[in-house]
Formats: structure tokens, C-alpha cells, sequence
């Protein structure tokens, strides 16, 4: 049997100092609550006080906001305490995801083109959702407040790994920025 | 020397100075030069031996043509093997060594090997080293083939980058065309990226020296580009376009300088001009491969971008109608040409080491450099990756670009439009999505077929030492498809890639087949168009993210307690506590498990909720186990099948209220088992009445196992009634921990009492150290997962995947019920009822005795019948261990007909020892289950 | 590398799909009799339709299975079907 505890970096969790380079800020962030809500749409903004959804590649603004995953299914980030579970009167299924996915704001010029180092990342093809494989992981992408910052959602089991993979590519980000065309 | 630098022609800095070595001996280039450039300016002719016959070679071509020029470099520590001489920026310092030879290029002791060239004909490794066994000779074999020597040092840092990129129009080639196309769609307001493989700009204009639009060719082309950028154009230089993949993605390796890995675009364009322009031929002659036989268009490139004389005494051998200019350019420059006209004779190279001349229509003509061009070729490669079509232009006698693939279109010589004016407008069309317009070349070719009664040999691959008479040889042997022929003989294969080598391969087939070159066809073209290393691909995917395993949120405590880590189902996980032996550790962690508790972070066990008013019926569809029976707040164990009948997972489900379920599925499969309910879900179900939520990652789960776990949770005042006649086993109960929820299932994986307490991760810290605090005076341990793997085994529980494999049915474990009673229609259902379903000789699950103190069974070793002729594999060891509860060995088998052999004995064979074993129940602990319900 | 459009998110990345099966194809009533082989033709008959194809894919990141439509020699994506109700966004 191996012990391979020395081959894993030491896991830091959320703790973690930024990275700072040519402009661009990575960091971890806290929303205080996420909230998946599966059914109609229209009666899952209702419920979480919320007048859109969004998709890529919209902004969301402000503190309280909504992203859009699928046809039948939005995360509401920082909205109000619903109950967990099956929501007879209005059709949604509910669960708490707070814990289950850490978010990675991306602020700067170069963020864009540290995102398109894992994926086809495109503002000229609009999107649905905000779900996207970001270098094989699973992921929600969207940008926040402006067009310059993005916010990027994970499962927690993996931010060692995708932590890794931003510093990486924000080094060779600066090298090399990508094309904006638009 | 007959190779000469001239001071004040090309693109190099003449006022600086690099210096380098070759083979040993000291040189000067200057900045802008390549290596062979290089070389050819210090009059260095030969620079590489041919792979088989260990022939000098020379430069043949001055960029991604040239088959001969490949070197081991080494600068600041870095060596980097195998690098094109022709496509490899001089830099100061560096060590170049020529490979293949020994001791060097121009004197090489294996250069013994072309007097056996008679005995090496194609197809010789094939022939000869069949009998008695290849891999008899292989490891000589192996260690003669391969060219450059790999460093034993890691190159620090050797990183490519990745990038994906959109563009409306992607322009390849930053020739003439190539730099007015991509001008005109960037004034036209397309989003447009030109990429060029040298680092300047402007293609073949360096090489014809006459002016254009009136401008020299570098204010011309510095022009282009500043009307590329300014209309938001991009330019890339020293980037390769080298494969196009489906809809419209094309692959760029950009050269990052010597030492960096390159960086990859992965480029997405809605239009793709190509503007790839052409090569130099070869002519087949005798003796083509001699150092100083070189492409005419090769020594023009030398000269314009490189300021490099090729030869002073040139022969010029050619069959089109470019022979002249090309020789007023070189006779300008200072050379003497003779132009000769291909056609009109048999040539044949004269010298060994050093080119003494040529003979040619029965006389023998002094030189020191023979130029050759047998027509240009259109670089189409790129255009048969994408899926177009080629047609054969009879005048010029090649392949040009017919058919289009989606969204691609071609200008310029590629198209064999050779003459400027004609190549820009065609650009300039094609850069607008306008039809392009084709005009007659001004180029003329006549058409020339290898000479095949020459005696003496001809070149036609120059890397891989594939003469005419190879060709011949394949075409007896009924090798005909030029597709064999590539195969058998070696012919454009490694870096060339079909690049150099094809067309005149094609035209030999051709010739000796009498048939033409369009009815030989070509070969496949695939990608990379020119060498990369892997690297490219990998780029990130290394150590830590090769294989990225999901990180518990307990980490942390586990190592601060000495945990050794190991991967168990895509998590790093505890594997077990303490510094010392790993053996000793374990067994005190099953010990302190049965006599006190165990505290297991379980936190990967999936928590996948169904909700909804069908989540009844969906559950109770997708387990084959009945599920709609289960009342609100119990558990319930089952299995989930494929629709063959085949355990997919096993777990328990939770009902927590009417309309909502918890899958509490293996750690290990929990994403497979959410892409399957999600599948089911949308396939035969109203997807609006039930829905599947995947909440793993939301919560941690702290496993309390042993007869001390009632105590210990007693502590933690979760607000639960914990008597075992209010939450008995298979129970499940909603509790509070530090003000938030917890849910506390009575399950065991263990055999013993146990409670899997699950929090929100932001709890787990909290809740773990409450756990230990009120464990430890209790005598709790912490358990990793090698000792819960013995624990489970004692007790005759199974993984999945380890204790079942693709064979295996619920009722091979002994749960036959639903698959005899379940009335409603299940996953796997129909499946359970086949011929080998009902079969009586299935594997079945069964535990295997031997001595006390033998040693374990190896897992995976065969249980055997003796009966026939032949031993008979009857099954296979699952799990094995040292039982430390029960002072014995256990394991665990899939055994044909296992149940009616209980008590039997059965021979276990591994690696050639074959040793007994008793049959027994799979369950050899507390089989009343005393324990698990106390 | 190919792009697939998804009736929901749009054209994406062909790495973010999964082949679900031939589209057409029912699963037998179990809960009557159901033939060998039925059952076998489901499970183990496929068309393999060199050309134009209809087959079951998989969005993978949003899990909206759908139908599309695709030449299986030149490539092309000829069309999807949603197999979801449209809804308002």
C-alpha cells in the first residue's frame, strides 16, 4: 500500500492569496448562499425574487442574481432562505448548493483570455446557460457587473486542480492575451 | 568552399555576429539566419547522413522542404533533438550536432553501410528478420534506428500554451496573397487572423528580389501589415498552421524560440483562405542526393532572405520556363550558371563527399552546385486535411486545389497561379467571399518521367534513402496502391510527411506503372503538416492535473493526523492513520472499530436527490429493488442495473418525505449514476414531475461505526432520539448540528452499529473535532479506507466493480427476489430473464477459507477445475485480506455455481502455485446481525 | 474537432457531448411479455447509417438530451430536434 500524501500539494481550501499579474486579479469569493431551483423557469424567479436568468453572454449585476443552467433549472446566488425539497404549490424542486460549488472571480482585461485557455469561450455565440467544460471540468461561466469580470463556478472537490490550471494560464495569459474582436 | 555569405543581400543583420558550433568546429552566422543557412554561408555542405545507407546529405531546400537538415541542439543546458536545420533560428552560443553520424556529418563510420546497399532493398527488414523470430533482432534494430539522441537531462519549463480563438476569416500563408487577403477582409470590417511560419512576412517576394507595386519587397510588405493591424487585423508570425479538423478548426503551432515549447491556437474561423503557395520539386537523376545538389528555388530563398550564394560554378537543371530568371538572379549575385534543360538528357551527379560536376547528354559539365527544379508544387495539404478536392492541372503538372471544402477557398501559387498580379487578385477575391478569378499561368513545364535505365542510383526520398529502384522493387512485389507503396518502402514518411518526396514518388509509381500521376493518386495527407512535439498536446495536463482527483474539505485535520492519502474512486483519501508500518496501522484501526468505533470521513458518498410527485415511480424504476414500498424516513439497500441486467451500482435509497428521495450511491460513481438518472429521467418520464439533483459536493459525511457509536453521538446533541426502538437500523433521521441541518442515516457499511451524520461542508471542520473530542475517551479511532475495505469484507459486503465485474446480476449475490416478484418494469428487468441470465452456471459470490496462518490469497488469482484435459478457470479472487477481527485470512470470489460448493474445497492457482481453499458463506462476522442492529 | 448545436445552449464544443443511441428507438413494454428478440434488438441492433444520420445526443454540462441529425461522412450537422418542451426563458 502507497502512502502518496507527498505527492498531492498540502489542499488550501478556500484560504488561498490571490493572483495578481499585469492587471488582472483572480480570487476566491463567498457568495453567502446558492440555491438550485429545478422546474419552470418563470415560477423559479418568482420564488427567488428574480426577474431574469442569466446566460452567456449577459451580465449579471448586483449582489443578489440568478444564472441560468439549463432549460428547466437556474442557480440563485446570494437569494432569499428556501426550503430545501419538493415545492408542491409552484412545481421546483429546491436544494441548497451554498457549499457544494466554490466561485473564482476573474477581474481584468486578461481575464478573458485565461478562460480561453480551457474552452471555446465566445461572445459572438450566445448561450442559454451559463453551464460550459471549462479544460474538462464542469463549470458555470458567466460575466458579473462588467464585461471585464467573470465569475466561474466549480465543484469544491476540485478548486486544488483549477487553481492550478488559473495560475498557469495567468502567467502565460500576460504572454499572450487573446484576440477581442468584438 | 563553393557556398558564400554576401555581404549586403537578405533580411540578416550583417553587423552582428552569432557565433556556434558544428560537429565540434566553431562558426559565425548572423542574427535572421537559420541553421542551415548558417552552414551553407561557412561553406559547410555536408550536414547530415541519410537514415539507412548513412550517405552524406547537404541542404536541399531553404525552409519546411528540406528533408536532410536535422540536428541535436543544445544552448544554456537545453538540448533539444531532432530539430529542422532549415526552420531553426541561429542563436548565439548554440551547439549543433548533425545526427545519424558518428563521429560527424563528414566523416562517418557507418558510412559503410551504402556499400551493402544492394542487400538493403525495400522491404529488407521485412524479408530478413522474420525467421526465426523478430523480436529476436529487434532490440539491434531498435537501437540502429531514430535519428537524434534524446537529452537524459528534463528540460525545465518545457511548456506549451493552449489558446482557442474565433475569427471571421483565418488567412494561411503570409506570402503576396496571403498579406493583400488578409488586408482587403480586414478593411472590409471581417475579424481576420494571418498566420506566417517564417518570422517575417512576405513569403517567395525575397526570393524573386524585384519590386512590387513599385515598393521593394519589405517596404511593400511592412505596408500590408500596418494595414492589417490598423483595420484590426492579427498577424502571427513564425506560426504553422499544421491541421485542419472538422467544422472549420484549424491547428497553429507558434514557435516560441529555441527551448520553449510551442504554444497552440486552436482556431475556430468561419472562412479560411489558403494561401499556402508552392515548393520546388526534385528531379530524379543519378546521384541526386550528393551535397550541393539543391532546389532552385532553395538557393533563391538562401540568397534573398538568407544572403547566401548557393555555388559559383552552378549547374542549373530544370524542365519549366523559370530556369532563366532564377539563373540572372544567382549570375547577379556573382555565380556562373549553366542552365540545362532536364528534358534534353539523362544527368547524373559526379563526386563523392564533394560535388565534382555533372554529366549530362554525354558530356561532363565542371560544377560545384547543381540546382535542380522539376516544376513547383502547390502546397494543397491543408486543403486534403479539410476534405477538398484536388485536380490535375496538366500544364503545370500538378495537383491543385479543386473541389473547395466548406468554407475554405485558395489563391495564389497554390492554386499554381505563379505570376503576382494574377495570385493578388485572386486574394483579394477570395478575402471577399467573391468567385475567385483563374487566369492561365505564364508558367510553363514540360513534362519529364525518370530516366529508369540510368544505371546508377536515384533519389527519390532523400531522408528515408528510397531510390527508383525501391519503387520498382514494390511495384514487382504487386505493392501498386501508392498507399502500399508509402508503407513498404518508407517512402515521405517521418518529417517529411509527404512534403519533398511525394511528387516525385507519385511520378515514378507513374511511369513504371504506365499510368499517369492523377490515376496513381496521392497519398492520404493527415496532420501535423510539420513536426511538433507532443508537448503541444499536453500542455497543462501534467503530474497534479494529468489525472485531477477531487480534495475532501477535511484534509487539512486528515493530514495534521498523520493520515497516508491514496486515490479511492477520484478522491484523495485517507487510506489510513499513523506514521508506522501501514500493516500494523490498519489492523489496529479494524481492532479499535469492533471493540470501540471507527470515525470514517465519508464525505464522497454520493447524496443525489429526486424530487417530485413521480419521484416515487422513477426511483422505484430505475432499482431494481421495489422502492415505492419505502416509507418516509427509511433506507432502503439496492442496486441500480444497466438495461443488460448488470449491476451498475449499489447503494442505499433514502425516503425523506412523498416526493423526495436521497440516492446515497458508491463514492466512486457518483457522476456516472446522475448521468444516468438524468438520462432515464428524460426517456420515458415526464421530466416536468420529477428532477434529479446531484447535492454531493453541498455535504460532508462523518461515518460513526462500532458498539461506542450510540455514546459518542450522544454527545453531539443533534436533537434525535437515538434509542434503537426510535431509530432502528435502516432508519433515517433530521437532526440540527451547530444550528444548521444535519441528516443522520442508520446504515452500515461496517457490519457493526453505525451512523452516517451528513452537514453542510462549512460544518465538516466543527462537526469532525465534536466527533473526535466525544470519540476518543470512548476509545474511537480514526478509520481510513483500507481498514473500513476490511471491515465491509468481514462482513461479506461488496464494491462494485471490485467484487462484481461486467457479468454480474443481482441474484449471483444472492437477491433474487425482485427479479422473481417485481411487478412494475425496472432498468435491466428483461434482461434478467435470458438464457444467460438463468444459466446454472453463473459466478457467484462466495467467501474462501484457508489455513490460519497462510498467507493471504492473491486478489485476482483463478479458482480452477482440474476435470477436463486442460485446468479451467471457474472463477477469480475479488477481495483479500488478513481478517485482524477474526485472526485469519478472507476473501472474497466469483465462483460458477459458488453456492452449491459451500464447504467444498477448490484449487486457487496463481503464477504457476496452486494452493486450496475451503468454499464458505460470504458473510463470516456476526451473520445474525447481532451487531447491526444493536 | 467538431461544434454541436444544442437545442438549449447553442453550438458548443463537440468535447461537452455524449452519443446517446440511435434516435427512433423504443424501449420494449416490460411490463408485458417482452421476446428475446425484442429485447435483444434493442439492446445490440444498431443502424450504423453510413451518411445521413438520426441519433439521441447529450448535452453534458445542462443534460438536454436531444435529437440530431448529422451526415456521419461529411460531418455536417443537418439539424436538431428538442425533445423538451419549448418554454419561455
Amino acid at each position: 500500500m502507497r502512502d502518496d500524501s507527498t505527492r498531492w500539494a498540502a489542499a488550501s481550501g478556500y484560504d488561498r492569496p490571490d493572483i495578481n499579474i499585469n492587471g488582472l486579479q483572480i480570487s476566491v469569493i463567498r457568495p453567502w448562499r446558492q440555491t438550485l431551483i429545478s422546474g419552470p423557469i418563470s415560477k423559479s424567479l418568482e420564488l427567488g425574487y428574480q426577474k431574469r436568468a442569466v446566460g452567456w453572454p449577459e451580465i449579471a449585476k448586483g449582489k443578489n442574481y440568478a444564472i441560468r443552467m439549463r432549460r428547466d433549472r437556474i442557480m440563485l446566488i446570494n437569494g432569499p432562505a428556501i426550503e430545501d425539497g419538493w415545492h408542491k404549490d409552484k412545481g421546483l424542486a429546491v436544494s441548497d448548493m451554498s457549499d457544494a460549488c466554490a466561485v473564482i472571480q476573474l477581474e481584468g482585461v486578461l481575464a478573458d483570455s485565461v478562460l480561453k485557455r480551457g474552452t471555446e469561450l465566445d461572445i459572438g455565440i450566445p448561450s442559454g446557460s451559463v453551464v460550459r467544460v471549462f479544460h474538462g471540468f464542469e463549470t458555470f461561466i458567466y460575466r458579473w457587473q462588467s464585461k471585464d469580470i467573470f465569475r466561474l463556478h466549480i465543484q469544491f472537490g476540485y478548486l486544488e486542480s483549477i487553481w492550478l490550471l488559473l495560475q498557469n494560464f495567468s502567467n502565460q495569459a500576460s504572454a499572450q492575451p487573446c484576440t477581442n474582436w468584438r | 568552399m563553393s557556398s558564400s555569405r554576401l555581404p549586403g543581400y537578405g533580411l540578416i543583420d550583417h553587423s552582428k555576429t552569432l557565433a556556434f558550433q558544428f560537429d565540434g568546429k566553431q562558426f559565425q552566422g548572423h542574427p535572421g539566419d537559420t541553421l542551415a543557412s548558417a552552414l551553407l554561408a561557412n561553406g559547410v555542405r555536408i550536414i547530415a547522413r541519410s537514415f539507412k545507407y548513412h550517405r552524406p546529405r547537404g541542404v536541399w531546400g531553404a525552409w519546411f522542404d528540406d528533408p536532410n537538415a536535422i540536428f541535436d541542439v543544445s544552448l544554456n543546458g537545453i538540448k533539444i533533438p531532432n530539430c529542422a536545420g532549415a526552420t531553426t533560428c541561429l542563436r548565439d552560443g548554440m551547439r549543433v550536432q548533425s545526427v545519424n553520424t558518428f563521429p560527424t556529418a563528414q566523416f562517418d563510420v557507418k558510412a559503410i553501410l551504402d556499400w551493402f546497399s544492394p542487400f538493403l532493398p525495400a522491404g529488407f527488414y521485412y524479408k530478413t528478420f522474420m525467421w526465426p523470430n523478430w523480436h529476436l533482432f529487434e532490440p539491434t534494430i531498435r537501437k540502429m534506428a531514430g535519428l537524434g539522441k534524446l537529452s537524459e537531462e528534463i528540460t525545465e519549463n518545457y511548456q506549451s500554451d493552449q489558446i482557442h480563438q474565433n475569427c471571421d476569416l483565418l488567412v494561411v500563408g503570409g506570402g503576396a496573397a496571403g498579406l493583400v487577403a488578409a488586408s482587403a477582409a480586414a478593411q472590409s470590417g471581417q475579424s481576420v487572423l494571418l498566420v506566417e511560419d517564417h518570422n517575417i512576412a512576405g513569403g517567395g517576394l525575397y526570393r524573386r528580389g524585384r519590386e512590387i507595386e513599385n515598393q521593394p519587397p519589405g517596404h511593400w510588405v511592412e505596408q500590408q501589415i500596418d494595414a492589417i493591424k490598423s483595420a484590426g487585423g492579427q498577424l502571427l508570425l513564425a506560426t504553422t498552421a499544421f491541421g485542419v479538423y472538422d467544422h472549420n478548426l484549424v491547428a497553429l503551432a507558434e514557435d516560441r524560440g529555441f527551448g520553449r515549447a510551442p504554444r497552440l491556437w486552436k482556431i475556430r474561423a468561419k472562412r479560411i483562405v489558403m494561401t499556402t503557395g508552392a515548393i520546388d520539386r526534385p528531379l530524379t537523376f543519378v546521384n541526386n542526393d550528393r551535397p550541393g545538389v539543391m532546389s532552385v528555388e532553395g538557393a533563391l530563398e538562401f540568397l534573398g532572405r538568407y544572403g547566401v550564394l548557393a555555388g559559383r560554378q552552378i549547374a542549373l537543371l530544370s524542365n519549366n520556363n523559370r530556369a532563366e530568371p532564377s539563373a540572372n538572379l544567382l549570375r547577379e549575385a556573382g555565380a556562373n550558371v549553366r542552365v540545362l534543360d532536364a528534358t534534353q538528357g539523362s544527368p547524373a551527379a559526379i563526386g563523392g563527399k564533394i560535388l565534382r560536376g555533372i554529366e549530362f547528354a554525354a558530356q561532363t559539365i565542371a560544377c560545384d552546385t547543381i540546382l535542380a527544379s522539376g516544376g513547383l508544387t502547390p502546397v494543397v495539404h491543408l486543403w486534403r486535411q479539410a476534405g477538398g478536392k484536388l485536380d490535375w492541372d496538366e500544364k503545370i503538372s500538378a495537383f491543385i486545389p479543386g473541389k473547395p471544402p466548406n468554407n475554405m477557398v485558395a489563391a495564389g501559387s497554390v492554386n499554381g497561379t505563379f505570376d503576382l498580379e494574377e495570385a493578388m487578385a485572386e486574394a483579394r477575391a477570395a478575402a471577399l467571399d467573391l468567385p475567385v478569378p483563374r487566369t492561365d499561368s505564364s508558367f510553363q513545364v514540360k513534362t519529364l518521367s525518370p530516366d529508369r535505365h540510368s544505371t546508377g542510383r536515384q533519389w527519390i526520398d532523400f531522408q528515408h534513402d528510397v531510390t527508383l529502384k525501391d519503387i520498382e522493387l514494390a511495384a514487382r512485389e504487386n505493392y501498386a496502391s501508392v498507399e502500399h507503396l508509402k508503407r513498404y518502402t518508407t517512402l515521405g514518411m517521418a518529417s517529411d510527411q509527404g512534403k519533398t518526396s511525394n511528387m516525385a514518388g507519385l511520378d515514378a509509381l507513374a511511369s513504371i506503372q504506365n499510368r499517369s500521376i492523377p490515376e496513381v493518386g496521392t497519398t492520404t495527407f493527415r496532420p501535423p503538416f510539420i513536426p511538433v512535439p507532443l508537448e503541444l498536446y499536453r500542455g497543462a495536463h501534467r503530474q497534479q492535473l494529468l489525472h485531477p482527483l477531487k480534495r475532501l474539505i477535511l484534509e487539512p485535520e486528515h493530514r495534521a493526523a498523520g493520515a497516508a492519502l491514496g486515490e479511492y474512486g477520484g478522491w484523495l483519501r485517507p487510506a489510513w492513520y499513523g506514521t508506522g508500518s501501514s500493516h500494523e496501522a490498519i489492523k489496529q484501526e479494524v481492532l479499535a472499530a469492533r471493540n470501540n468505533a471507527a470515525i470514517i470521513d465519508a464525505s464522497p458518498l454520493g447524496k443525489i436527490e429526486i424530487l417530485g410527485p413521480d419521484a416515487e415511480k422513477f426511483v422505484n424504476f430505475v432499482f431494481y429493488n421495489t422502492i415505492s414500498t419505502l416509507k418516509p424516513g427509511h433506507i432502503r439497500y439496492g442496486f441500480m442495473l444497466s438495461e443488460r441486467g448488470i449491476i451498475f451500482d449499489d447503494g442505499v435509497v433514502t425516503r425523506i418525505d412523498e416526493n423526495r428521495f436521497i440516492i446515497s450511491c458508491s463514492s466512486s460513481h457518483v457522476d456516472s449514476v446522475n448521468r444516468a438518472l438524468e438520462g432515464w429521467r428524460q426517456d420515458g418520464n415526464d421530466p416536468d414531475s420529477v428532477f434529479v439533483h446531484d447535492t454531493t459536493q453541498n455535504w460532508s459525511t462523518i461515518t460513526i461505526s462500532g458498539p461506542q457509536a450510540r455514546k459518542i453521538l450522544t454527545v453531539l446533541d443533534l436533537g434525535v432520539d437515538l434509542s434503537p426502538e426510535a431509530f432502528p437500523h435502516m432508519s433515517f433521521r433530521q437532526g440540527n448540528f451547530a444550528s444548521d441541518p444535519a441528516r443522520i442515516s442508520r446504515v452500515s457499511f461496517t457490519g457493526d452499529l453505525s451512523y452516517e451524520i451528513s452537514v453542510p461542508l462549512s460544518n465538516t471542520s466543527l462537526l469532525w473535532s465534536a466527533v473526535i473530542s466525544s470519540g476518543k475517551p470512548l476509545g474511537a479511532a480514526l478509520v481510513g479506507v483500507e481498514a473500513l475495505a476490511i471491515l465491509r469484507a468481514e462482513k461479506g459486503y461488496i464494491f462494485v466493480g471490485k467484487d462484481t465485474d461486467g457479468e454480474t446480476m443481482p441474484h449471483d449475490l444472492g437477491l433474487s427476489i425482485p427479479r422473481m416478484r417485481k411487478k412494475t418494469p425496472f432498468v435491466g428487468d428483461r434482461a434478467l430473464h435470458t438464457l444467460t441470465a438463468n444459466s446454472e452456471n453463473r459466478r457467484q459470490l462466495v467467501g474462501l477459507l484457508i489455513g490460519k496462518d497462510d498467507e493471504i490469497l492473491t486478489t485476482g488469482a483463478h479458482l480452477i477445475e482440474n476435470s477436463g484435459t486442460r485446468p479451467r478457470s471457474i472463477g477469480y479472487v475479488t477481495s483479500s485480506y488478513h481478517s485482524p477481527t477474526l485472526g485469519h485470512p478472507i476473501a472474497l470470489a466469483l465462483l460458477e455455481k459458488g453456492t452449491t460448493l459451500t464447504g467444498k474445497t477448490v484449487p486457487v492457482w496463481n503464477q504457476g502455485e496452486t494452493r486450496q481453499a475451503k468454499v464458505v458463506s460470504p458473510c463470516l462476522f456476526d451473520a445474525e446481525g447481532g451487531r447491526l442492529n444493536a | 474537432m467538431q461544434q454541436f448545436p444544442c437545442p438549449f445552449c447553442g453550438l458548443r464544443d463537440e468535447r461537452e457531448f455524449h452519443f446517446a443511441g440511435e434516435a427512433g428507438k423504443m424501449r420494449p413494454d416490460t411490463s408485458g411479455e417482452v421476446t428475446q428478440t425484442d429485447w435483444s434488438r434493442y439492446l445490440n441492433s444498431y443502424k450504423n447509417r453510413e451518411g445521413k444520420a438520426s441519433e439521441v445526443w447529450v448535452h453534458l454540462p445542462c443534460q438536454e438530451y436531444f435529437i440530431m441529425h448529422r451526415d456521419t461522412l461529411s460531418m455536417k450537422v443537418l439539424g436538431t430536434e428538442q425533445l423538451r418542451r419549448q418554454e419561455e426563458i
